[in-house]
């Protein structure tokens, strides 16, 4: 298939798919309007549109900051929390990989924390960093370090079958060097996996970290908009995190095929 | 350049002794014993014996790769840091997938450590022009054939200008034709550096063809039953494998192979 031909084709999926939107959001105003449902709890999407819009810097009866600040503190969490957990995952997938017998052990330690649901940790670190954003950066960290470290892991070990580490020693070059100029490049596929099962894990804890023992973000907004009942708001919000997703996913698609370019034919 | 430097070292092995501990048993697997041999300074030496033979293990134990059982190695004139240039059969696993010809043929240079860009960049296309790449500066290997992969390797080598060329079966995995092709060419660049060159084989032709001199090797432990000295001088392939003393040449060394013991 041409390139032209994959671009018409992604052209008509993207009208497919606002086709189906707008059937399906016409249906929901629809049966919000003609009040065959509670209209209070199911606002037609144009009210939730409106409302939301509103919220973005007024928002409703002593919910504290705008939703835009909601918005950007939950990006903020995300984007530290993932990026600290993949350099950190590939820091330690590399080392304890390659330099095995010291490493086998913290490998161990790591698969025994691993299926530990990473959400479980979060009352504990509010109790020791506070509610702040730390506490949710460390979860989000944590989860995406677990995902990347494994990966990466995986990617030393078809690094270990390749000669490129002999090649950097007979040209001279340290360990440090073999690990910098030939393995970190040849688990640069996995780790770049682990990262994207980071992205949609880190979207998911955002939320879910926000919806305990806290007093800001998305998840909080979500959660502080239904109990003051203003269901608007709360759709809106969901609505939001989900197009955040489709940002992340698409931002980190094309990062993912500038690094993979060269690896893939 | 290259012309100008000191000629490049002989290399003498000393009761050589390579083990390995066979993993699982407490069997030691032997793979040469108080091998003694010699290659002189500028020289083309190809080595050719059956597969697991060690003729490998003798260029990793040069390189430095793998250490020594025991017995010595030494370079003469002295030098406890040869400059050595390693070229493995196994091309795609050789080179950075993720790095073009251009900073494939610099990699050696970067990891000694040349600073300058430039520096670099001349030497990669003097080599890349060598071994004819040019064009494919910036490919990356996976978008080559595996001969233009095979050849992205010498160029990186050479431009890393080694004292010493260890080659361990570079057109083993190669098609008929393109290995022909890379044999004369090799020759060639060869011919013109005056390096020490081990080239490793199993293919008898190849390691006549192209040897100064030709040492062939046993099944393990690693003997050596024979050591000839190149028998004709022509480099055109077709003349020299048509004459008669390759043809005498070439039923010896097979002779000497297929005599050996073979638990292979």
């Amino acid at each position: 298939m041409s390139g032209q031909d994959k671009l018409g084709s992604a052209w008509i999926r993207g009208l497919k798919t606002i086709l189906v939107l707008s059937v399906i959001f016409s249906l929901w105003e629809f049966v919000s309007r003609a009040e065959m449902v509670n209209p209070f709890l199911f606002p037609p999407p144009t009210q939730v549109f409106t409302d939301t819009l509103t919220a973005f810097t007024n928002p409703p009866y002593r919910s504290g900051e705008g939703l835009l600040f909601q918005i950007g503190k939950s990006v903020y969490r995300s984007i530290t929390g993932w990026t600290i957990g993949v350099i950190a995952g590939v820091l330690f997938g590399i080392v304890a990989e390659w330099w095995n017998k010291p490493g086998s052990v913290a490998i161990s330690v790591l698969e025994f924390l691993r299926p530990i649901p990473v959400i479980l940790f979060l009352p504990v670190l509010v109790l020791i960093v506070g509610i702040g954003d730390l506490s949710r950066i460390i979860v989000i960290a944590w989860a995406s370090f677990i995902f990347v470290s494994i990966n990466t892991i995986f990617g030393v070990r078809t690094a270990k079958q390749s000669l490129l580490p002999d090649v950097v020693r007979s040209f001279g070059g340290s360990e440090t060097l073999v690990l910098r100029q030939a393995v970190f490049g040849l688990a640069v596929p996995q780790i770049v996996a682990g990262a994207r099962q980071a992205v949609g894990i880190a979207l998911v804890l955002m939320v879910a970290s926000e919806l305990i023992l806290s007093t800001d973000g998305i998840g909080w907004f979500i959660l502080f908009m239904r109990r003051s009942l203003f269901p608007a708001q709360m759709y809106g919000a969901i609505l939001i995190v989900g197009i955040l997703g489709l940002i992340f996913g698409a931002l980190f698609q094309r990062l993912e095929k500038r690094i993979l370019r060269p690896y893939i034919r | 350049m290259t012309d100008e430097r000191l000629a490049s070292p002989a290399i003498h092995l000393t009761g050589v002794t390579k083990t390995y501990d066979r993993r699982g048993d407490d069997e030691v697997l032997t793979i040469m014993e108080g091998l003694d041999l010699s290659f002189h300074s500028g020289e083309l030496v190809t080595i050719v014996g059956p597969s697991g033979c060690g003729k490998s293990t003798i260029l990793k134990l040069i390189g430095g790769l793998v250490p020594l059982s025991g017995g010595s190695i030494s370079f003469e004139p002295s030098s406890p840091n040869p400059r050595i240039g390693f070229v493995f059969q196994d091309y795609a696993n050789a080179l950075a997938p993720w790095k073009t010809v251009q900073r494939n043929v610099e990699f050696g240079l970067e990891i000694e450590g040349v600073a300058s860009k430039s520096e670099r960049a001349d030497a990669a296309a003097r080599y890349i022009e060598m071994v004819g790449l040019n064009g494919f500066e910036d490919a990356y290997p996976r978008e080559l054939s595996g001969g233009m992969q095979q050849r992205v390797q010498l160029a990186r080598v050479l431009a890393y200008e080694p004292d010493v060329l260890l080659m361990d079966e570079p057109f083993g995995s190669l098609d008929a034709q393109t290995r022909r092709d890379l044999q004369q060419e090799l020759r060639k660049i060869l011919d013109s550096l005056h390096r020490t060159v081990l080239f490793v084989t199993h293919d008898i032709e190849e390691s006549l063809y192209l040897g100064d001199r030709t040492v062939v090797l046993s099944h393990r432990p690693a003997r050596i039953l024979a050591d000839f000295e190149r028998s004709d001088q022509t480099s055109i392939f077709e003349d020299f494998v048509s004459s008669d003393s390759f043809r005498k040449r070439f039923h010896e060394v097979w002779d000497l192979l297929r005599s050996g013991p073979d638990d292979a």
